[in-house]
């Protein structure tokens, strides 16, 4: 396997040492870049923190293939951050009583609390998992990975995966009925 | 909702993956079934919940590192202390090198590839002055993107920057994939960056092709690539062997010389 799918395999399955491997290869690039292009050591990073997050984004799209590397990616995602927020601040702002200070109203406050706390109960549920379970639901759910590449990835059989996702998604299900969240 | 839902089916409508007949016949039945619509919105809410609690954890832990690092004050060094310690680590290796190579020259050694390489491994930085100035002189730069520029990527190039380099000439070669000279000094920036594998790839491509002017150059850093690669002393040993007999190659002495210190 190359650094490249190496290094992808770990943001895959959320290791904090290849967000740190990143910071230590790329940082300076980028700096340079928004550096280059108007910006200050601050900013890029900044936009270095918020490219991250859009490189674990990417990857999670279905069907995403890393073609070329993972650095030429985080370098464009991050140029592509930096011109937007350049852009953005030639906009001018809305003035107060505009419509994003519209209160949201009673009803989507109660639903965005119900959803925070839905969220909050499947983190610490995640948390009481074993690894592997919380590793298939990861790869399965939030990578949309198939249950063949899950299976490659932990030297399991396809069928296994397969049984293992329904029966964590089970427990977590349970949990979630129990709490009359939903 | 009937007992036989299969839960299966509802990921598999939530994420899009049915076909429209399958997607169609599921829909039918999600209008007239309660307890199904039921299903379908707590699987929604749940997988929902289980995507965005991964997505919280991401940017913690992203902001996490971000903390540390700032805390071990990765951002604050300034780069002419970077330098500094490069440039001190650069003179040590220097010394250590020339130490090695004093107690070699008094006790032949077993033959090392990474100091070889080390020895012989110049990026290259004359034929590249003559290119950036090509590439200026025919006015072949204001029609390109600033960041797209296979000039600009040479001059970081040339400035030893050969991490930028390399993202700049990848970029590049995105829309130019078959130029070979963005294609070359790419190769270069990796040999530079360690990166041996993909600096072969592009290298032995390069090796063969006639109309390429660095051709030679190209063959060169191919067999040095070779030095540091498993399995790679006798690849080298082949393409040193060709440059070794080349009267017109310009580095045909160093070829014949390491040539020589290849073990049999």
């Amino acid at each position: 396997m190359s650094t490249e799918q190496e290094w992808l395999a770990e943001l895959r399955a959320g290791k904090k040492s290849a967000y740190e491997a990143l910071y230590h290869r790329h940082f300076r690039m980028v700096e340079s870049l928004v550096i280059r292009l108007g910006g200050g050591r601050e900013q890029a990073r900044d936009i270095f923190q918020e490219a991250l997050l859009v490189l674990v984004q990417s990857i999670r799209k279905p069907g995403f293939q890393l073609t070329g590397k993972l650095s030429t990616l985080l370098y464009a995602i991050a140029r592509n951050l930096w011109l937007k927020r350049k852009a953005a601040d030639k906009i001018p702002i809305q003035e107060a009583g505009s419509l994003s200070n519209l209160p949201a109203g009673e009803d989507g406050e109660k639903a965005a609390l119900e959803k925070e706390a839905l969220i909050q109960l499947v983190t610490e549920s995640l948390g009481q998992l074993e690894d592997d379970c919380r590793a298939v639901l990861r790869y399965a759910i939030y990578q949309n990975l198939s249950h063949a590449e899950i299976a490659r990835l932990m030297g399991y059989t396809e069928a296994f995966v397969k049984v293992k996702k329904f029966r964590c998604l089970e427990y977590l299900r349970k949990i979630v009925r129990n709490s009359n969240l939903l | 909702m009937s007992n036989d839902v299969n839960i299966e089916q509802i990921h598999r409508y939530l994420s899009g993956e049915m076909e429209v007949t399958e997607r169609e016949a599921f829909e039918a039945a999600l209008e007239k079934d309660e307890a199904l619509q039921e299903a379908v919105r707590f699987e929604q809410q749940l997988l929902g919940a289980i995507e965005q609690s991964f997505e919280q954890q991401a940017r913690q832990d992203i902001g996490q590192v971000h903390r540390q690092l700032k805390e071990q004050g990765f951002f604050e060094a300034p780069r002419s202390i970077r330098l500094l310690v490069l440039r001190i680590a650069a003179a040590a290796a220097v010394i250590a090198l020339g130490i090695g190579i004093g107690w070699f020259a008094l006790k032949p050694p077993a033959f090392d590839p990474a100091l070889a390489f080390s020895q012989y491994f110049q990026p290259d930085s004359t034929e590249v002055d003559g290119i950036i100035e090509s590439l200026t002189s025919v006015g072949f730069t204001p029609e390109m993107n600033r960041s797209d520029s296979l000039r600009e990527a040479l001059l970081l190039y040339r400035a030893g920057n050969h991490q930028q380099a390399s993202g700049f000439l990848e970029i590049f070669l995105r829309d130019h994939p078959q130029n070979d000279t963005a294609r070359f000094y790419l190769a270069l920036a990796e040999l530079s960056l360690s990166q041996y594998e993909p600096a072969a790839e592009r290298l032995s491509g390069l090796a063969r092709a006639d109309g390429f002017g660095q051709q030679k150059q190209a063959q060169w850093y191919l067999a040095l690539c070779y030095l540091r690669m498993a399995n790679g002393l006798n690849p080298a040993r082949q393409v040193l062997e060709k440059l070794a007999e080349d009267e017109s190659f310009d580095k045909q002495a160093e070829a014949r010389e390491l040539l020589e210190k290849l073990p049999q």
